[in-house]
């Protein structure tokens, strides 16, 4: 088995293990953070700028301006998508009892996406009254409703009597994905010249446009997501073995999945609204934790969730120093590492595709 | 006491019971046997509120569809036939997971249950790395965690078992019958599904038998389990004699039997 083996002091038990990851993330989460803060396209004497600043020091007029109004908002963004996606991964391979569900794959974020261009392009047909109250959170609010409706759609699709077949979700995703690109691509078609520049700038997928204003629009959507998850880990735990069994041992399962779906949904939405289509973390990120301290969701929850804050920043450092001064769109970064990573791990799960 | 009045229940547009009527008292291993897709298992699945049924169920005098899935899990545990289980667990934290239904976890149940079931030692195994027979016996720790003391507060506890000895051995046959006598022996309720006449007639108090939909009979073994009717169940000629020195409990060695009649 290439599992790591559980320890010997308690066999079986791996919940020791898993606190002492969860503790490392958190280090590592701190570093990261601090490390995007300090790092970026004006130079490396920021560093010492920041360093000065946590230790009392103020930063001059542009260093606080770099620091508070670029550097910030982004490093918050990043933690906040990069959560949002992995613990929304962890969540949905939970619902779908497999490890190949992820939102990018299945047509959620296609579906956000849609929502999101419907409120760039369309969002000016409302009553201007409404659509001044709305403001900051259409966007965000629009691929909530997007993303929720093309995973309920999705579920319903591929869920025959309590059984979830991977191969329909799988290709249902498919359909779905690209049904959604085609009226995204209509309603592009019919955007005018300053609309296509807000959907140029947002379909790159970057970070790079965050401020703090994006920051707090998404950032409720996304948190709602997170805080609902671990209420969600017993019954995902239960899940593993089945409808009916969780059921037997007493989880509400049909009101866990509403709740699942449309956290999933909210988190993913907000995520995709203010970053675009960045693919991966969340099959990445909870495989590799699962390999690592074991499938329990009341510790993989938590941990998917800071292990995807650390390595959406990393990708986002990537992307911001390769080709410096420019930048890359972090969603390159995140397939071009998450691409291979998917294929081996169909590879090494062949089974349980062919077995379903 | 478990009171099952006229179930019926339609699955796909078809009538899988019709009027099924089976009575299980705490204290006593009851069977259910009959043949393939005669309903055996959509009966027990009806009897955990699995699915729903027209009719009547009480558990222990109260409505089954009264009790909410939390109250149910703390009064019976269900033992599927057989179980994937989505994720790479480890055998120790499969049968932790009995604990979900327990409001108060005793984390000392999950090493009893699996040296009752012979699976001590087992605790870092992988799940999915383990043999059927070895699945079924931790999906049965499990089970046995939630439901460990058959009487709570004087009220009795149930387990349901469907086919809980199709995969094993003869000697974990046995061993796992014994569990079964055993929580009855100490008050609580067994409901099992068997396909072994033998092992029924060894283990149950009360057999019933299924027939397209309806019980035919119920009754001690000596009484369920003739040559007669199970002839006419199964569609082949039983003949079904008496063990030796074993009071009048029924005996099968299918050595006389003829294959089955064309259909």
């Amino acid at each position: 088995m290439d599992q790591p083996q559980p320890e010997r002091r308690a066999p079986g038990d791996r919940r020791a293990r898993a606190r002492r990851l969860i503790a490392a993330l958190v280090v590592l989460l701190l570093a990261v953070a601090t490390a995007s803060l300090a790092i970026g396209a004006t130079g490396t004497s920021l560093s010492s700028a920041l360093l000065g600043w946590l230790r009392g020091a103020a930063p001059s007029p542009a260093e606080a301006l770099i620091l508070w109004d670029i550097r910030a908002p982004r490093t918050v963004m990043g933690m906040l998508v990069g959560a949002a996606l992995a613990v929304s991964g962890a969540v949905l391979q939970g619902l779908f009892r497999n490890p190949l569900a992820d939102p990018g794959l299945i047509g959620i974020s296609a579906g956000a996406a849609l929502g999101a261009i419907s409120a760039i392009v369309l969002g000016g047909l409302l009553p201007p009254a409404l659509f001044a109250v709305a403001g900051a959170w259409l966007v965000p609010l629009a691929a909530f409703a997007g993303g929720l409706g093309a995973t309920v759609l999705l579920y319903r699709l591929s869920t025959r009597g309590g059984q979830t077949s991977i191969a329909v979700m799988l290709l249902a995703g498919i359909a779905l994905a690209a049904l959604a690109a085609a009226l995204s691509g209509i309603l592009i078609f019919m955007a005018n010249d300053a609309q296509l520049r807000d959907l140029t700038f947002w379909q790159l997928g970057s970070l790079s446009g965050a401020t703090w204003a994006k920051v707090f629009a998404a950032a409720p959507l996304i948190l709602a997501g997170l805080l609902a998850a671990p209420m969600l880990a017993r019954a995902l735990n239960a899940l593993a073995l089945g409808e009916a069994a969780a059921a037997h041992l007493g989880i509400r399962v049909q009101r866990m999945k509403s709740m699942a779906v449309v956290s999933v949904a909210a988190a993913v939405g907000a995520a995709v609204a203010v970053s675009g289509g960045i693919g991966f973390i969340g099959i990445v990120v909870p495989h590799l934790l699962r390999l690592a301290m074991g499938p329990d969701h009341r510790f993989l929850l938590p941990a998917a969730a800071l292990f995807g804050a650390s390595l959406l920043l990393g990708a986002d450092m990537i992307a911001r120093v390769i080709v410096a001064p420019a930048e890359l769109p972090i969603g390159i970064v995140t397939a071009i590492l998450g691409g291979p990573f998917f294929l081996w791990l169909l590879l090494r799960n062949r089974t349980l595709l062919e077995g379903s | 006491m478990i009171e099952a009045r006229d179930l019926r229940v339609t699955l796909a547009r078809r009538e899988i019971l019709r009027g099924a009527d089976i009575i299980a008292r705490a204290g006593e291993v009851t069977c259910i046997v009959g043949p393939n897709g005669s309903g055996k298992t959509t009966l027990l699945r009806a009897l955990t509120g699995e699915i729903k049924a027209e009719g009547e169920i009480r558990l222990d005098g109260q409505p089954l569809d009264r009790l909410s899935p939390t109250d149910l899990a703390t009064r019976r545990a269900v033992l599927p036939q057989a179980a994937r289980i989505a994720f790479p667990f480890t055998v120790l934290e499969v049968v932790r997971l009995g604990l979900l239904a327990s409001p108060e976890p005793d984390e000392a149940l999950p090493a009893a249950a699996l040296a009752a079931v012979g699976l001590a030692g087992f605790e870092g195994r992988f799940y999915h790395a383990l043999s059927g027979g070895e699945q079924q016996r931790c999906q049965l720790a499990r089970v046995l965690v939630q439901g460990w003391e058959p009487v709570v507060a004087g009220r009795p506890r149930w387990l349901f078992l469907d086919e809980p000895v199709a995969a094993l051995d003869i000697g974990h046959q046995l061993a796992v019958m014994r569990i079964a006598e055993d929580y009855a022996a100490r008050g609580g309720g067994v409901v099992a599904v068997m396909h072994d006449l033998n092992l029924t007639a060894m283990f149950a108090r009360s057999v019933a038998l299924v027939e397209a939909g309806r019980i035919t009979a119920q009754g001690s073994a000596s009484e369920v389990l003739t040559t007669e009717r199970l002839s006419r169940a199964y569609g082949c000629h039983l003949p079904v004699g008496a063990v030796p020195e074993g009071g009048d409990r029924p005996f099968l060695l299918p050595h006389g039997a003829r294959p089955p009649r064309a259909v």
